[in-house]
């Protein structure tokens, strides 16, 4: 769980371009959205492309990204949930 | 009708060619390796942005800054290629993924308009808002609507520029097409000016402007907006030309010996809205009176600057700016 | 005041006709042209589009052109060619005829191919796709080969670049600094296009629904349309009629995103409330042509802005493109037309597939009906936040 948790981590700061950030910067339980990392719909959208190409985790729709992209623990838990 | 330029600014990326070039008038530009984006962007837009976006940005708020007006009442902006780097960019994750799993930034950026639309949100600019696309003369199309728009709309402020950006793609394909850029790097920039119908005391005149296909249809218009001005030639302090001097030949027959002209492009390099750079530099010039090359005689005073441009040898354009 | 700008011809391709007549008929048929695309070359045959049933040898030969040339310029040259010849418009005014285009593909169903071959190394040249692959030289060449003046302007602002165009149009023959100006907008389908909607997840994977309370995107579409747009001077000289009156226009920038609208409709309502402000007659807006894309978002935020202006009694409405799709940039010419058409033939055009009419609003059409139809308003907003409105008078 950890080591996913550490890849979402990077692969959010390379699909989202977040210049100076490192993966030490985002905790696991930050609020992704309406935070200091400026994330926006946007980002969700990159976010949910990120999930299926390199999870191979599909959302439907945008509005059950909201939930998903809460935090990286939600992200990391949701993916998890699809593969088992 | 006449038009001020109240304010302007021009970013462009550094040429190797500048030379013989008065400092005070070549820093006058600003260049891309040395703008701090962060004061004009926040870093979560910035991130995504693509080099004409960000110079766009930038330099929109530099000419509001340089004229003292917070908010333009209009944005007109021409490009001629848009954002082109975002297309390719989505383009090439469309073939190489055979249409599947795209990211969506790339395409949000493409369009022609998001120029104009950035600057918008980023001022949180809600007036009249448009885009023209037209190659060599999308400059030239932007300004004619913003001269339309001052003389429906009185006392407004209205912002108009030209922006477009360098991809290794690009260069290939009009090299393809047989263009060559021997004399005319290829380049980047993004210009923009601030127009009022009245003016200040920093402020030029664009006394009058022409477009055509051919350089021998810009003689006449040259002619009417002489006429129309109350000058002559022998009243022009400087030509300004984006080309070499065999690119405008007949224009030194119609000029009158002794008056410099000026080559701009070995500074602003070469793309299809440079003619913004060039009518920037002749704003500079007389804002400043400073000549542009350190060999040209000054006249007492630069009153009248003449700019001339091209764009492929087909689209030709011709601006006279006053103080 | 200014000179009147008057329309006296028009012409029009879309996924429900290859001329006016046609487009007319379906209309009033209730005949959408939405399905599976046929001649795009996507992977993506599953999303619905409305796709111009001619194919480009058809349209080329049809114009005795070039079959290689962008899709883009053929439509174009098919409507701009039709507006001429509805408008009687003889060869001796055409040079001095301006163009005013709107495209945001321009020639990219082309290009998109050559950027392809240069992806996958198949092709080292693509020259001739570049050369056109720009919105400018699309518009000339429409212009050229047409016979039209040499001095175009071409606008790209996204779905609201033909609506641009005819306002350009107005603004030109108020001001008199020209006469005669055929304006509208051409896009073509494309690979690119499908793609990027589709990436950001707003097309309706079925049959699009605007202003239906579970609508749930939009379906693109292609098309291209004119209007020959002429001073009252003008018109006397040719012993021309008109067939309506372009009476107001307003743009406005929304700017709170960069593709959404903002939910309660600022952009939209500053552009149909400047589109009011310049009436130089009445205010007898009888029926809105809207924007309707049928995504939740649009047409929510459209719907919060008429009825900002208008108030409860906002005047009955329709979405078009549940007939034609979303054609993009020549959505504002292709709904012109659809404007006049029901100004001329003083009849409102329904919403298609509604179930459930959303609750902003009264007055959803939902049949084609007769009505007294004085003005019209209709609608374009674009990405970048750009809003045109146009109203339209009978004559």
């Amino acid at each position: 769980m950890d080591d996913l948790k550490l890849n979402l981590k990077k692969d959010i700061i390379e699909s989202l371009n977040l210049v100076g950030i490192t993966p030490e910067n985002i905790k696991d339980d930050q609020p992704l959205f309406d935070s200091d990392l400026g994330l926006d719909s946007i980002d969700a959208l990159e976010l949910i492309v990120l999930l299926e190409k390199n999870y191979g985790v599909k959302i439907s729709n945008p509005e059950e990204g909201k939930d998903v992209f809460h935090s990286v623990n939600s992200m990391a838990n949701f993916v998890e949930e699809k593969r088992s | 009708m006449s038009i001020y330029i109240i304010g302007s600014s021009a970013i462009i990326k550094k040429t190797e060619s500048a030379q013989g070039i008065r400092d005070e008038i070549l820093q006058s530009f600003s260049f891309t390796d040395e703008v701090q984006y962060v004061d004009f962007v926040p870093a979560r837009h910035l991130r995504r942005m693509s080099s004409i976006l960000k110079n766009s940005s930038a330099s929109s708020q530099m000419a509001l800054i340089d004229s003292g007006v917070e908010m333009p009442d209009g944005i007109i902006v021409g490009t001629g290629l848009g954002c082109l780097q975002d297309t390719e960019n989505f383009l090439k994750n469309v073939w190489n993924s055979n249409e599947e799993l795209l990211s969506p930034t790339n395409f949000i950026q493409s369009t022609h308009n998001t120029v104009a639309g950035q600057i918008a949100l980023i001022l949180g600019c809600t007036g009249y808002n448009t885009t023209y696309s037209n190659r060599g003369l999308s400059f030239e199309k932007a300004l004619m609507d913003g001269k339309l728009l001052l003389s429906e709309s009185g006392e407004k402020k209205i912002l108009v520029g030209g922006a477009d950006e360098h991809t290794a793609s690009l260069e290939k394909a009009l090299d393809d097409m047989g263009c060559s850029f021997e004399d005319n790097k290829l380049n980047e920039g993004s210009v923009f000016m601030l127009l009022s119908s009245t003016p200040n005391e920093n402020s030029t005149e664009i006394a009058g402007f022409a477009t055509a296909d051919k350089l021998g249809k810009l003689e006449r218009q040259f002619e009417e907006i002489l006429s129309g001005s109350g000058i002559s030639a022998e009243n022009i302090d400087l030509v300004l030309t984006g080309g070499p001097d065999k690119d405008f030949e007949s224009f030194h027959a119609l000029i009158p010996k002794g008056i410099s002209f000026f080559n701009f492009k070995p500074i602003t390099g070469e793309f299809f809205t440079a003619s913004s750079a060039g009518v920037f530099l002749a704003n500079q010039i007389l804002r400043k009176q400073i000549m542009p090359s350190a060999d040209s005689p000054k006249p007492e005073k630069i009153k009248n600057v003449l700019v001339l441009n091209h764009c492929l040898n087909t689209d030709y354009s011709l601006y006279l700016l006053r103080i | 005041m200014g000179q009147r700008s008057f329309i006296s011809g028009m012409g029009i391709i879309s996924a429900i006709g290859n001329d006016v007549e046609s487009n007319l008929s379906s209309l009033i048929s209730k005949q959408s042209g939405i399905e599976n695309p046929k001649l795009l070359g996507t992977q993506h045959k599953d999303f619905l589009c409305g796709e111009v049933k001619l194919s480009n040898d058809q349209l080329a030969q049809e114009l005795d052109a070039d079959p290689t040339h962008s899709r883009t310029l053929l439509l174009g040259m098919k409507a701009a060619l039709e507006t001429i010849d509805n408008a009687n418009l003889s060869k001796e005014y055409l040079e001095s005829t301006l163009f005013f285009n709107g495209t945001s593909v321009g020639g990219m169903d082309k290009s998109e191919w050559a950027y392809k071959g240069l992806t996958d190394g198949t092709t080292n040249k693509f020259a001739r796709e570049f050369n056109t692959h720009d919105c400018g030289e699309i518009t000339r060449l429409i212009a050229s080969q047409i016979g039209l003046n040499s001095n175009v302007y071409a606008l790209s602002t996204a779905c609201s670049s033909a609506a641009n165009a005819i306002l350009l149009a107005g603004r030109f023959i108020r001001a008199g600094i020209a006469d005669r100006i055929i304006a509208g907008g051409s896009d073509a389908l494309s690979v690119f296009t499908l793609n990027g909607f589709n990436s950001l997840r707003i097309l309706d994977p079925d049959w699009c629904k605007p202003f239906d309370a579970n609508r749930n995107g939009l379906n693109l579409g292609e098309g291209a349309a004119y209007l020959l747009i002429e001073s009252e001077r003008s018109l006397a000289k040719r012993s021309a009629e008109p067939i309506a009156e372009l009476v107001g226009f307003g743009n406005a920038n929304d700017a709170y995103h960069q593709t959404a609208s903002s939910p309660e409709g600022k952009g939209a309502t500053k552009a149909i409330t400047k589109a009011i402000e310049s009436l130089s007659t009445e205010l007898n807006i009888d029926y809105v042509n809207t924007h309707g894309t049928g995504t939740v978002n649009n047409d929510e935020s459209e719907s919060n802005a008429l009825k900002k202006v208008f108030g409860p009694n906002s005047p009955p409405y329709s979405s078009t493109k549940a007939y034609t799709g979303h054609a993009l940039a020549s959505a504002g010419s292709l709904e012109a037309v659809f404007s006049i058409l029901s100004i001329k033939n003083q009849t409102v055009f329904p919403a298609l597939n509604v179930s459930k009419p959303m609750d902003i609003l009264p007055n959803l059409v939902l049949e084609p009906e007769k009505k007294k139809l004085r003005q019209v308003l209709s609608n374009s907003f674009g990405f970048g936040g750009n809003c045109t409105s146009l109203i339209f008078q009978s004559v």
